[in-house]
């Protein structure tokens, strides 16, 4: 071990004066694990250094075929490795002047191991989370109401996924997941986490609203109670309730003796009826299309077409004009590809048509009008700003 | 999928000193370099950093982190009582290493 005399011997054939150096001396020597590979470096951002601080953890989530995230409980990150032209030395328990304590005038020395070093970090930046795959996944045995027993019950083979079987295979944060499960109206059955079949989420859905008009109830005020009562007898009481949380929003009317009611969410039962009347034709003619989506939905609903951006497209070039279901969520989730698909589905778009299909693909504090700029380029027709692609398409 | 934990401690890890070198090191006698003397490490009294490397002297500058950085140490779990191996990779912060050298002990 290097001794006190050792490292004065040293400072005086480097000819640096004592009497100008801080008494407190390191002796720095590489640890018996320094070269094993097996530290490495993250950059912190100031949310994820406030976490680790805390206590908590972070995980890293891919598969061998996938670029690698890091999530926190709720948001997701990138994760890249930078290289540096420089070494970089860890050394645990080195203090600098201004973090020493005790006596600062007797010379010390101090031993301290350098545990590893390393010429890369990893940089991690925030990303959207890729949820695509949980529809995917869920698709897989959508729930088709429980008269009905899918093959793989029968098999006895699992049914779905639990939340921590979708946490092994979605490179996402659990709160991101559970966000996305709402959006698409999934729910927990015996554990597991299902899709509805869409048919039958529409059945659902149509017991509800011909129970609301042949009560003549305003769609704004749907009590929950009697609704189960009338219902139960046709489909099972959680279904019923899980059709108005998605459809409705709930509250307690305190008017009324504190009833728990709901109030159906105009936007989210004119796009349903729209889904159920397009998806089963390529195109509809608008016009056509338009009266019959009125008469489809309840009384006291008016349907308009901006309620269906992002889930139909109208080509206002045919003549006759049509509509077609197109839905966000079908399209690919990487952004050049999503470009990709869109240039090829049509060459020019408007900036109106195009906004809600790229919308989702902002990463935090970015635009739809910055992603246009990288991905598009654009050009005026007919006095309109149209955007087109960067390279060339084949349609 | 790979799901990778990384753990950390209450009260967050103990804090470590980053020393940035321009170039390389290598052994003198291609020994490696563990377990041997890298150098001393003095500050003047105006707080400049001046390393003495066999025979350099390196003269540097004390900066803060423009972003923390944590440093990650591979953690190979195997469970005790169990008949096959089951590894799973977890990387823990610092403050940990000396209870995970303990672990491997035992094991």
């Amino acid at each position: 071990m290097r001794t006190l005399e050792q490292v004065h011997a040293t400072v005086k054939i480097a000819k640096l004066k004592e009497e100008e150096l801080h008494p407190t001396v390191h002796c720095l020597t590489f640890g018996e694990n320094v070269a094993s590979g097996d530290y490495c470096l993250l950059e912190l951002d100031s949310t994820l250094c406030a976490r680790i601080e805390a206590g908590h953890s972070l995980t890293i989530r891919g598969d061998k075929d996938e670029h690698a995230v890091l999530c926190t409980e709720s948001k997701t990150y990138d994760l890249r490795i930078a290289d540096t032209s420089n070494l970089l030395l860890f050394v645990p328990g080195c203090n600098t002047p201004d973090q020493m304590t005790g006596d600062q005038t007797h010379p010390q020395l101090v031993h301290s191991q350098i545990s590893g070093f390393s010429n890369s970090y990893w940089e991690v930046r925030p990303r959207r989370p890729k949820l695509k795959k949980l529809k995917k996944l869920l698709m897989e045995n959508p729930y088709e109401g429980p008269l009905v027993r899918t093959v793989e019950d029968s098999d006895q083979n699992s049914p779905g996924y639990t939340m921590g079987d979708l946490l092994d295979r979605i490179q996402a944060s659990e709160v991101e997941i559970i966000a996305q499960l709402k959006n698409i109206h999934a729910c927990e059955i015996d554990g597991y986490w299902r899709v509805l079949d869409f048919d039958y989420e529409m059945k659902l859905l149509g017991f509800v609203t011909q129970l609301v008009d042949s009560e003549s109830w305003s769609f704004g005020r749907v009590p929950l109670d009697y609704c189960l009562q009338e219902l139960g007898p046709l489909e099972p009481k959680e279904m019923i309730e899980h059709c108005l949380n998605c459809y409705g929003r709930r509250y307690i009317d305190e008017g009324m003796r504190g009833e728990v009611c709901f109030a159906l969410d105009e936007e989210k039962v004119c796009q349903a009826m729209a889904q159920m009347l397009l998806q089963n034709a390529v195109k509809f003619n608008l016009a056509e299309f338009l009266e019959v989506w009125q008469q489809s939905v309840p009384e006291g609903m008016t349907t308009r077409l901006d309620q269906l951006r992002s889930l139909a497209l109208v080509d206002r070039t045919s003549r006759p004009e049509t509509i077609s279901l197109l839905r966000v969520e079908d399209l690919p989730e990487d952004t050049q590809e999503r470009f990709n698909f869109l240039f090829s589905m049509r060459e020019k778009w408007s900036e109106d048509d195009i906004v809600p299909y790229i919308r989702d693909l902002c990463g935090e504090k970015q635009t739809t009008g910055a992603l246009l700029t990288k991905y598009a380029r654009s050009s005026m027709q007919n006095g309109m700003k149209v955007y087109n692609s960067r390279r060339p398409m084949s349609t | 999928m790979v799901q990778i934990i990384i753990t950390s401690v209450e009260g967050g890890p103990a804090e470590w000193l980053l020393v940035e070198l321009q170039g390389e090191m290598v052994a003198r006698q291609n020994t490696g370099l563990a377990k041997n003397l890298m150098g001393d490490l003095h500050f003047t009294n105006e707080g400049v950093p001046v390393l003495i490397v066999g025979h350099h002297i390196l003269y540097g500058k004390q900066v803060k982190l423009e972003k923390p950085f944590a440093v990650l140490v591979k953690h190979t779990v195997t469970p005790q009582g169990s008949e096959v191996a089951v590894e799973t990779d977890s990387e823990r912060l610092t403050r940990l290493w000396e209870t995970n050298c303990c672990c491997m002990d035992d094991l």
